[in-house]
C-alpha cells in the first residue's frame, strides 16, 4: 500500500502541470534448489527464493520544471531501498532515502578443534547451527537544500541509523563449549543512532561562509550468552552485557574565497564534543549449584575536540599549483579511571572522536606544502613535504610524483611508541593512452623496544626489530580500444627478530585481468588472481600432543580465475555467461565453483523478458560437512513506460 | 625543486596571454555570429526535440545561448552545412578534460570549493571529463525516437534485466574501471549486483578531496568514517579497540570484493598472524597459543571481537 502510494506521489505533487512522467518496472521470480549446507550458502550467494521487485524507476519533469525522481528494490532476502527525489530547480531540493539490507553470517565451525590426539578434524566437530546471525541494517535519511537568494542556502536533514540482529553461534571464549552442542552461544545486537543537521551558506562580499551544525544521540545494546563446561564445579552460564549510550555534537564554520583566478583561500573551525556513557555487567550462573553472582561497572566519558585549518592555493595556468595548508588541532576529555587504548585520539576523525581517556590535552600540528608543475604535456611533477608533529609523533614526508609520469621517492621518519624509517621508491609511467607501467621497491624498519614484566613459557622476550620489504610491479596495456590487459605482482617479506632469527612471513600477490571488446556487441573479460601467505618458525614448538615438539607452519594460498562474456547477436537479444572457481590450499583449503548464464529478449518497444541461470558449488578440502552445491533460476520480466 | 620551478614558471610564461580554454574553442570560426537555436532546429530536429523536455531546456536555451553556448556562432555553418564550420564533436573532444568540464562547471557547481575538487579531481587529470558520463544526457535519443533526457538520473531500465555482472549506473564506471568490474564478481563481494549498492554510494564522481574520491565527511581517516556510515555496529565507541581499526578497515577487508569470507584480505588465521606473527610465537603477546593454535583453532573462535570490546582486553568478550 505504502508502495503504492509512493508510486503516485510524483503524479499527485505535479497533477497540475504538463505531466512528462516515464520509467520502468522489473520484476522476477527466482527459485533455489540447495543441496548441502543452506547456511553457508547464504552467507556466500545471499539470494533467496520467490518473487522480486528488481526496481522501479520513475521520473516526472513538468513545464514548471519541477523534476521528481523514485528508485524501489525490494527482494526476497529482505532488502529495500527506497529512493525520491523532488526538487524545483534553483529553488530547493528534497531527497527522502530508505536503505535495509540484510547480511547472514555463517557461524558454523569448519576447522575448529582437532581431536585429542590427531591433528586432523573430525565429522562430529562440526556443526551447522539454525538461526546463525542475520544482521539488518537500516538507514533512513531527509535531506533538504532551499535556496532563498541566489547564493543564500539553507541545507539540514536527519538520518536514522539501526543495526540489530541476534544469532546462536558456537564462536565463543570457551574452548569447550564445542564439545556439547546442545548448549550453543546466543547474541542480540541492537544499535541506533539519530542524526539531525542543518547548514546555511550564504556570501559576504567576495567571501563565501558556511555554517553547520550536527547533533547525534547515540545508542547501543549487546547481550552475549555463553555457557560454559569446565567440570561440575564451574559448570555455568555467563551473560554479558554491553550498553553505550552517548550524545555527540560538532558546529563547522569554513570561509573560501577567490583573488583573481590564481589565488584561492580558504579556512575555517571545528568544534565536536562527545558525552558517552558505556556500561558493561557480567552475570554469572551456576547450571548445577543454582547460584547467581553478578560484576560489571558504569563508566562515563567527555571528550572535546577543537580544530583549526587554513589553505591557501596559487594555481596560475595549468601548468602549476601551489597549495600550502595548515591544520591546528587539540582536545582533552575526562573519564571514569578506564583506560583507553588509544593514546592519540585527537588524531581521528570527526566521527571516530568518541573516545575518550582518562585525562589528555594534546596538540596537533599539520604543514604540507606541495608543489604540482605542469611542464609540458603528459608530465606532471609533484613535490611534497607534510609534517605531523605532537608530543608522541612526527613523520616527514617528501614525495615527487605525479599522474602521466611518476618517478619519486617516499621518506618517512617517525615515533609511534617506537621508531620507524619508510623508505619507497615508486615509478609510474604512462608511456602512451595504451601503455602504463609501474614498479615499486619500499623498506620499513621498525625498532621496537618490548618490556614484559614476566616471561612466557620458554620464550625469549626482550628487544626486537621488524623489517619488511616490499616489491611491487605491474603493467597495464590497452593494445587497441578493443583489448586491454593488466598485470599487478606485490610481495610483502617480513622479518620479525630477535637477534636476527630466520622467522619469516612472506606474502605474495598476482593479479592478471584482461578486457576484449572483439566488436561492439562483444564483451570478453578474464582475472586470474594468486594470493598466498607463508609463515615458518625456524625452531621447534611444543605441541600437546603427548609434549612433543616439532616445527610449525601456516601457508595458506588462494588461486582463482574468473572469465565471462556478454553478446548481444542482434538488438532484442542480449546473452551473458560467467565462470569462476576459487581453490584454497594449504593448512585451510576449499574449492569454490560458480557458473552462470543469462539470456533477455526485446518484445517491443515496451516489453522485455530475461531469466538467468546460477550454479553454486562449494567443496572443503577438510570435511564435506559444509559443502553445498545450488541452483538458481530467475526469470524477469520489465516493462517500459 | 627549485630549478624544476623555474623551469615550469619559465615554459608556462608564454600561456600568459591565452583566452580562457572555452573561450578559444568556441571562437574556432572566425567572423561566425550567433543564429540562435530556432536555426539549428530546422536541420536537427532530433536534438531540439530532444532539450524541449530536458532539465537543460530551460538554463539552456531561455538563459543562455542553446546550442551555441557549447558549439560556437553558427551563421557560417548555417550557410554551408559544413561541419566543420562549427564547433563539433571531434573538436571538443581534443581539448583537455579540464576545458571540457569547463562548458559545464560554468553552471555547474556554484560552490567554489566543490569546483575547485571537481577541476583538480583525479577524473580530471586523468582526462575524463564531465561529458564522459553525462554524454547520453545530452543527445541521445531512445531507438523509437522517443526524447530521453532523464537518463542522466534514470539509468537505463533494461540494463537491469539484461546483465548478470553489471546494472545501472555502476556500468558506466566498469567502462574504466574493469578490475573493479572483476572484484565485484568475485565469490564474497558487496552487493552491487541487482541494484543493492551504487559505486556513488562511496565514491564521488565528481571529485573530493579525500583519497580515492570516496565520499565522506570526517576530517581524520576518511575511508573508515565511510565504512561506518553502514556498519555502524563496528563503529563503537570500544573501551578496547582494536588496533587494526584505528588503523583503517582496509587494513583487513578488501572493500569490494575478495575470495575470502567477509571480504578479508586473507583467509583464517592468516590474517591475525600478519601483525601478530612475533618471534616468540605461537606465544602473542604473553600469552602462549601453542595448545590452541597447533590444534588448528582459529583465532576468532576465541577472539570473537575483532573490531572491539568494552569487557574483555583481549577481544574475547
Amino acid at each position: 500500500m505504502k508502495l503504492r502510494a509512493l508510486l503516485f506521489l510524483p503524479m499527485l505533487l505535479c497533477a497540475q502541470d504538463r505531466t512528462e512522467f516515464n520509467g520502468a518496472v522489473t520484476t522476477g521470480f527466482k527459485l533455489i534448489n540447495n543441496r548441502g549446507d543452506l547456511n553457508y550458502f547464504r552467507e556466500r550467494v545471499g539470494e533467496r527464493a520467490g518473487l522480486t521487485l528488481e526496481s522501479i524507476q520513475a521520473g516526472h519533469i513538468t513545464d514548471k520544471f519541477w523534476h521528481v525522481r523514485l528508485l524501489t528494490l525490494l527482494t526476497p532476502e529482505n532488502n529495500s531501498r527506497v529512493v525520491l527525489q523532488a526538487g524545483l530547480a534553483g529553488k530547493f531540493r528534497v531527497r527522502l532515502r530508505f536503505d535495509r539490507l540484510q547480511t547472514y553470517y555463517d557461524t558454523s565451525s569448519t576447522n575448529f578443534g582437532a581431536s585429542t590426539l590427531s591433528f586432523s578434524p573430525t565429522p562430529s566437530q562440526y556443526f551447522s547451527m539454525p538461526g546463525d546471525l542475520t544482521l539488518r541494517r537500516t538507514t533512513a535519511t531527509v535531506d533538504f537544500s532551499w535556496r532563498l537568494r541566489e547564493r543564500f542556502l539553507v541545507r539540514g536533514g536527519y538520518r536514522f541509523r539501526r543495526s540489530n540482529g541476534s544469532s546462536l553461534q558456537l564462536a565463543g571464549g570457551s574452548f569447550f563449549s564445542v564439545l556439547d552442542s546442545s548448549l550453543p552461544t546466543s547474541e542480540t545486537l541492537s544499535a541506533f543512532h539519530h542524526t539531525y543537521h542543518l547548514g546555511v551558506d550564504f556570501p559576504v562580499g567576495r567571501i563565501n561562509f558556511h555554517l553547520g551544525g550536527e547533533i547525534e544521540n547515540l545508542k547501543s545494546r549487546d547481550s552475549f550468552l555463553q555457557p560454559q563446561i569446565e567440570g561440575i564445579a564451574l559448570n555455568r552460564d555467563l551473560t554479558y552485557r554491553n550498553e553505550t549510550h552517548g550524545h555527540y555534537g560538532s558546529a563547522t564554520a569554513t570561509f573560501d574565497f577567490s583573488l583573481g583566478e590564481s589565488w584561492h583561500f580558504s579556512g575555517g573551525y571545528l568544534f565536536s564534543g562527545l558525552r558517552n556513557n558505556p556500561q558493561w555487567s557480567r552475570l554469572e550462573a551456576n547450571r548445577n549449584f543454582g547460584y547467581l553472582s553478578q560484576r560489571g561497572d558504569r563508566l562515563h566519558a567527555d571528550s572535546r575536540f577543537h580544530g583549526l585549518f587554513a589553505q591557501a592555493l596559487y594555481a596560475p595556468r595549468r601548468a602549476l599549483a601551489v597549495r600550502y595548508r595548515v591544520v591546528q588541532q587539540w582536545g582533552d576529555g575526562t573519564g571514569d579511571g578506564w583506560q583507553l587504548r588509544f593514546e592519540n585520539p585527537v588524531d581521528r576523525s570527526l566521527t571516530e572522536s568518541l573516545e575518550s581517556h582518562t585525562s589528555f590535552t594534546s596538540t596537533l600540528h599539520r604543514e604540507q606544502v606541495s608543489v604540482n608543475l605542469y611542464p609540458v604535456q603528459r608530465v606532471t611533477l609533484k613535490g611534497t613535504y607534510r609534517f605531523d608533529g605532537r608530543t608522541r609523533e612526527y613523520k616527514n614526508f617528501f614525495t615527487p610524483g605525479g599522474l602521466n609520469f611518476t618517478a619519486g621517492a617516499s621518506i618517512q621518519d617517525g615515533r609511534q611508541e617506537a621508531d620507524y624509517h619508510n623508505l619507497s621508491f615508486e615509478a609510474r609511467i604512462r608511456a602512451t593512452d595504451r601503455v602504463q607501467f609501474q614498479g615499486g621497491y619500499g623498506r620499513r624498519q621498525n625498532e621496537i623496544r618490548e618490556k614484559y614484566d614476566r616471561l612466557v613459557r620458554n620464550y625469549f622476550l626482550g628487544d626486537r626489530d621488524a623489517e619488511t620489504n616490499l616489491y611491487r610491479a605491474g603493467v597495464k596495456v590497452r593494445t587497441t580500444r578493443r583489448a586491454n590487459f593488466a598485470f599487478d605482482f606485490r610481495r610483502e617479506e617480513r622479518d620479525y627478530s630477535v637477534l636476527r632469527s630466520q622467522n619469516r612471513l612472506e606474502f605474495d600477490t598476482y593479479a592478471a585481468t584482461v578486457n576484449l571488446h572483439p566488436t561492439n556487441r562483444c564483451f570478453l573479460f578474464g582475472m586470474l588472481y594468486y594470493t598466498s601467505m607463508d609463515t615458518r618458525l625456524l625452531g621447534l614448538v611444543r605441541t600437546p600432543q603427548f609434549s612433543t615438539f616439532s616445527p610449525w607452519e601456516y601457508a595458506v594460498s588462494n588461486t582463482g580465475f574468473l572469465v565471462g562474456s556478454t553478446w548481444t547477436p542482434w538488438e532484442k537479444l542480449t546473452l551473458g555467461v560467467q565462470f569462476q572457481q576459487n581453490r584454497a590450499g594449504g593448512t585451510e583449503s576449499y574449492l569454490l565453483h560458480d557458473l552462470g548464464g543469462s539470456v533477455e529478449y526485446d518484445l517491443g518497444p515496451r516489453w522485455s523478458l530475461g531469466a538467468r541461470y546460477q550454479f553454486f558449488e562449494s567443496n572443503l578440502a577438510q570435511a564435506r560437512l559444509n559443502n553445498y552445491h545450488a541452483h538458481l533460476l530467475q526469470a524477469l520480466l520489465n516493462y517500459r513506460f | 625543486m627549485l630549478a624544476l620551478l623555474a623551469a615550469s614558471l619559465m615554459a608556462t610564461a608564454g600561456k600568459r596571454g591565452d583566452p580562457k580554454p572555452s573561450g578559444r574553442v568556441l571562437a574556432k570560426v572566425s567572423g561566425a555570429t550567433l543564429v540562435g537555436s530556432s536555426k539549428c532546429k530546422e536541420c536537427h530536429e532530433d536534438e531540439a526535440r530532444f532539450y524541449e523536455g530536458s532539465l537543460h531546456h530551460r538554463p539552456f536555451f531561455e538563459g543562455a545561448a542553446g546550442c551555441e553556448s557549447c558549439h560556437g556562432p553558427g551563421s557560417r555553418h548555417a550557410e554551408t552545412a559544413d561541419k566543420a564550420q562549427i564547433v563539433n564533436k571531434e573538436d571538443l573532444q581534443k581539448i583537455k578534460a579540464q576545458d571540457r568540464s569547463s562548458f559545464c562547471l560554468s553552471c555547474h557547481f556554484s560552490n567554489l570549493l566543490a569546483k575547485r575538487d571537481a577541476f583538480f579531481s583525479q577524473h580530471a587529470r586523468a582526462e575524463v571529463s564531465c561529458w564522459d558520463c553525462h554524454e547520453d544526457s545530452l543527445h541521445h535519443l531512445a531507438a523509437g525516437g522517443k526524447p530521453q533526457p532523464r537518463k542522466a538520473f534514470l539509468p537505463d531500465a533494461k540494463e537491469g534485466i539484461v546483465n548478470l555482472f553489471a546494472r545501472n549506473q555502476n556500468e558506466y564506471c566498469f567502462r574504466c574501471h574493469e578490475t573493479q568490474r572483476m572484484e565485484f564478481a568475485l565469490p564474497f563481494r558487496h552487493p552491487l549486483e541487482r541494484g543493492k549498492m551504487t559505486c556513488t554510494d562511496c565514491h564521488n564522481p565528481h571529485g573530493d578531496p579525500w583519497r580515492n574520491q570516496l565520499v565522506t565527511h570526517s576530517v581524520g581517516n576518511e575511508a573508515d568514517a565511510l565504512c561506518f556510515r553502514c556498519h555502524a555496529e563496528q563503529r563503537g565507541p570500544f573501551v578496547w579497540q582494536h588496533q587494526a581499526v584505528e588503523e583503517g578497515c582496509t587494513k583487513c577487508h578488501k572493500p569490494h570484493g575478495s575470495p575470502n569470507r567477509r571480504l578479508l584480505t586473507v583467509s583464517g588465521n592468516a590474517l591475525c598472524l600478519q601483525c601478530h606473527f612475533e618471534t616468540r610465537f605461537p606465544a602473542v603477546g604473553q600469552t602462549a597459543h601453542d595448545f590452541k593454535l597447533s590444534r588448528r583453532a582459529r583465532c576468532f573462535d576465541c577472539h570473537i571481537r575483532p573490531h572491539g570490546s568494552n569487557v574483555s582486553e583481549d577481544l574475547t568478550q
